[in-house]
């Protein structure tokens, strides 16, 4: 590879392909940029805003900004984290998140984000939505409260599964997660538990309907190794890293 | 070619009963392709204005004809706020919610209606600024313009609504809008001579088309002030041979309408505009945005199109297409009304790339302002040096601004570049003058020590429309109204702007109704506006809190 590809992140020389975005040219190099829109195996969202970095003078999205040769940026720096803490609690007041009866806590993206930049409270007023759950799935239970509107699933419904079921509707604050069926119902899409979709949420929003709370907390993923350590993994992909 | 016949596009209180063959006939008239995914939001749009609503069992028909899942359509009805998918009453009054109408006392004829109306068949509510601010207060009945309500007519329009009189002998002259320009320049007043400048563009390269543009000096008149030979030339450069040219006619500002004026009576020219435009970059053809609260002037822009077709100027070798836009602010934003156009929902685009690379349908493409277009045919038969002899070194040539407000004489005033605020506040006999908000609420507020600042696109808010507000007005209430504004019209994609303008609305009214936690409520408004600042994903997000900064600039803290 040419010497050329590189730039500059906190100071460590990153090596890129042509096309490559920074948060793409990080994860090669090993280095962790919290995020939480953000999948490899999918296109870019943007919307989180979690990832964003210094780049010359500009803040800009790592996963959506393409990396350019001599780029000097900023990731871990006092300001940033900060911002990532603050974009955290807004989504924390934005749902309706209860950690400690949440199945997903201590797996939970969100949650480990929290843990890690440090936060001890909401900082924002709740804004306490009502949004509908859904149950209607044989093995399959969605807590809207908890969405964080990434559209993660509606990528990997779409990207890796084929079948575009999960999409974002409404406007605003009241965007929400919907289902392409006629009644609009979960069940009543050929969704299935074992597609990639069901299990690619980095919160706890979609939710298997068997086999849950037996992971004792305190043994939980997170519960042991800080998220900027392992990256965002899922329980199923806690061999490899994303 | 089709007969586009709009004839029923009029003010109307009885809307014809749905039927299937009746909808397919209506949209057939309209397009070739109405079931074709991109034209779904425009076919929504269109039965909605013919029908009144898209009920449920409409929403089914189309999406089984279009093959788009129901849950498509239902998420473009839940985005668009003119789509609506309950029956609707006889008549729907959307009351123009912008600050200019609240001062001038919306909300008590608001309240009085609510409660005069109550047993009537009708639905009131509000909208964003629909374009008519220096006509306070304007209201949309469904879907056309009412000028100038207030106690004098309040009494007449209850009675036209209880006695159920049809819209169409409700008095002409509630539905005038004054498009007079109280001081004219070169743009509003040179002797146009239709199709003068096309020919002279036809005797060009693109690249001299281009270069006129460039010499002329000729900035983008929608906000951002990019220079337009720039943008046209990148898009030209493009290997890609299929190309679009865009015209934003979405006018969303609060406070703004000097596109309302040019595209009722100068849209020749911007349409010419357009095709100078796709004849520079070789595009073969072009849409206009049209935001839906203008939908009184589909049909007279319809028969403009109509004119340049007929005399061969358009039809061949590029044509242009009118879309209707539904009550989305963001649509304004260049990317999301691309997406709008592809018939999505308005989430705009991560860029790079812009849309002179990948722009609609992943096309190379042209976005300007109506304005912009304007300046386009002006330049092409004026010359370059007519225009750039006007305005001041960065920024060239005249522009329209839209005058609301606090002052004898709102409406619109046409200036050189740079010309200072003062000057217009003299000219619309604005007294007793507080401060002016200059480029709408994402623009900037300008008190008094700052009146003799340029209009121009070197310095805040950038002129275009100026709101007036004198020595009565509170800043706190203009302030919150604008920061719910952006959180009504946030399209919700990104966590800083979708929560945070909840937030800062929050914060705001601590900060008003809680003395105890006011000094915490700036800190906390202060550091929430800097993360939307920087870390939105578009320029709305980003300026959604420019006017708390504004009130907090004013309202310097007290020493505790
Ligand atoms: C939230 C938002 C709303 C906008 N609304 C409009 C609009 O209503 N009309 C417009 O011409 N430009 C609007 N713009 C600017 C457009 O994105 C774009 O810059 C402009 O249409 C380009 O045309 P110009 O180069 O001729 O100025 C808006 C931008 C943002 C961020
Ligand atoms: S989704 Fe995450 S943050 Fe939300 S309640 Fe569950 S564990 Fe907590
Ligand atoms: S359900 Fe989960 S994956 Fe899907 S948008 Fe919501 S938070 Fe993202
Ligand atoms: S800044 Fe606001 S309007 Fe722009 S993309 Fe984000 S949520 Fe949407």
């Amino acid at each position: 590879m040419s010497n050329d590809l590189q730039f500059s992140l906190d100071g460590v020389s990153v090596c890129f392909e042509k096309g490559e975005t920074i948060m793409q040219a990080a994860q090669r190099a090993g280095i962790y940029l919290p995020h939480l829109c953000f999948h490899p195996d999918f296109s870019a969202h943007g919307s989180c805003r979690v990832c964003i970095v210094h780049l010359q003078g500009k803040t800009v999205a790592a996963c959506t900004q393409p990396a350019e040769s001599n780029q000097v940026v900023q990731s871990n720096t006092p300001e940033l984290q900060k911002a990532r803490l603050r974009l955290i609690q807004l989504l924390f007041a934005e749902g309706n998140h209860y950690c400690p009866t949440c199945e997903t806590s201590g797996n939970c993206q969100l949650q480990a984000l929290a843990y890690d930049l440090g936060m001890t409270h909401y900082h924002y007023d709740p804004f306490m939505p009502e949004r509908q759950t859904d149950g209607s799935h044989p093995d399959l239970f969605i807590d809207r409260d908890r969405c964080i509107q990434c559209d993660l699933c509606g990528r990997a419904s779409a990207e890796y599964d084929g079948k575009a079921i999960y999409t974002l509707s409404g406007r605003g604050q009241n965007t929400q997660l919907v289902f392409r069926s006629p009644s609009g119902l979960l069940g009543d899409t050929n969704a299935g538990a074992d597609d990639r979709a069901a299990h690619i949420c980095p919160v706890g929003c979609i939710l298997p309907k068997t086999g849950n709370y037996q992971e004792p907390i305190g043994t939980r993923l997170y519960d042991h190794h800080p998220i900027h350590d392992i990256g965002n993994l899922r329980k199923e992909e806690r061999g490899g890293s994303s | 070619m089709l007969k586009r016949d709009t004839e029923w596009l009029v003010p109307n209180s009885t809307f014809p009963d749905w039927n299937t063959e009746r909808a397919e006939q209506m949209l057939l008239q309209q397009h070739p392709h109405p079931f074709s995914p991109e034209r779904i939001l425009q076919s929504l749009v269109l039965l909605q204005l013919r029908f009144g609503a898209v009920t449920n069992p409409m929403q089914e028909w189309l999406s089984q004809k279009s093959g788009v899942a129901l849950t498509d359509i239902r998420a473009l009805m839940s985005f668009y706020f003119f789509l609506e998918q309950d029956k609707p009453p006889r008549y729907h009054l959307r009351l123009a919610d912008n600050i200019v109408e609240r001062h001038a006392g919306l909300t008590s004829l608001q309240e009085s209606l609510t409660h005069r109306l109550c047993s009537a068949d009708c639905r009131i509510d509000t909208t964003s600024c629909i374009g008519l601010s220096d006509h306070p207060v304007s209201l949309l009945v469904n879907g056309f313009p009412v000028t100038h309500l207030g106690p004098h007519n309040l009494d007449e329009l209850c009675a036209l609504i209880i006695n159920r009189v049809p819209l169409q002998k409700w008095p002409r002259s509630w539905f005038a809008v004054d498009n007079r320009v109280h001081h004219k320049g070169p743009l509003t007043s040179y002797p146009y001579q239709r199709g003068k400048a096309l020919t002279q563009a036809r005797g060009m390269t693109g690249d001299q088309i281009i270069d006129r543009i460039g010499e002329a000096g000729l900035r983008g008149l929608g906000g951002a002030g990019f220079p337009t030979a720039f943008k046209w030339h990148w898009c030209k450069q493009q290997a890609e041979p299929v190309k679009y040219i865009t015209c934003n006619a979405d006018e969303g500002e609060p406070g703004t309408f000097k596109d309302r004026f040019y595209l009722t009576e100068q849209a020749d020219q911007m349409i010419e505009g357009m095709v100078i435009a796709a004849l520079a970059v070789g595009a073969q053809a072009g849409f206009i945005y049209l935001r839906g609260e203008y939908v009184y002037l589909y049909t007279h822009l319809e028969r403009c199109l109509r004119r340049w077709r007929d005399s061969g100027d358009l039809g061949q070798d590029f044509d242009i297409e009118l879309h209707l836009g539904a009550g989305a602010y963001i649509c304004g934003e260049e990317s999301a009304m691309l997406e709008s156009l592809e018939g999505k929902r308005g989430i705009p685009r991560n860029k790079p790339p812009f849309p002179g690379t990948v722009g609609l349908f992943g096309k190379p493409t042209v976005v300007n302002n109506v304005e912009t277009f304007v300046c386009a045919t002006y330049i092409l038969q004026q010359g370059s040096a007519a225009f750039k002899n006007t305005g001041n070194e960065k920024s060239r040539g005249s522009r329209l601004h839209s005058v609301s407000g606090d002052c004898r004489q709102p409406g619109l005033y046409e200036l050189a570049q740079g010309s200072s605020l003062r000057t217009l506040l003299e000219l619309s006999g604005a007294h007793n003058t507080l401060c002016a908000q200059i480029g709408g609420p994402s623009g900037a507020l300008f008190f008094e020590d700052q009146f003799d600042t340029p209009l121009d696109f070197e310095n805040p808010g950038r002129g275009g429309s100026v709101m007036v507000f004198n020595k009565d007005r509170s800043i706190v209430n203009i302030t919150r109204h604008f920061t719910r504004f952006f959180r009504h019209e946030s399209c919700g994609f990104c966590t800083p702007c979708r929560a945070g303008t909840v937030a800062l609305d929050q914060l705001l009214d601590q900060y008003e109704h809680n003395p105890a936690l006011q000094a915490k409520s700036r800190e906390d408004m202060q550091e929430l506006v800097q993360l939307m600042q920087h870390s939105s994903h578009c320029g709305l997000g980003k300026t959604a809190g420019l006017p708390v900064l504004n009130l907090l600039q004013r309202e310097p803290a007290h020493e505790q």
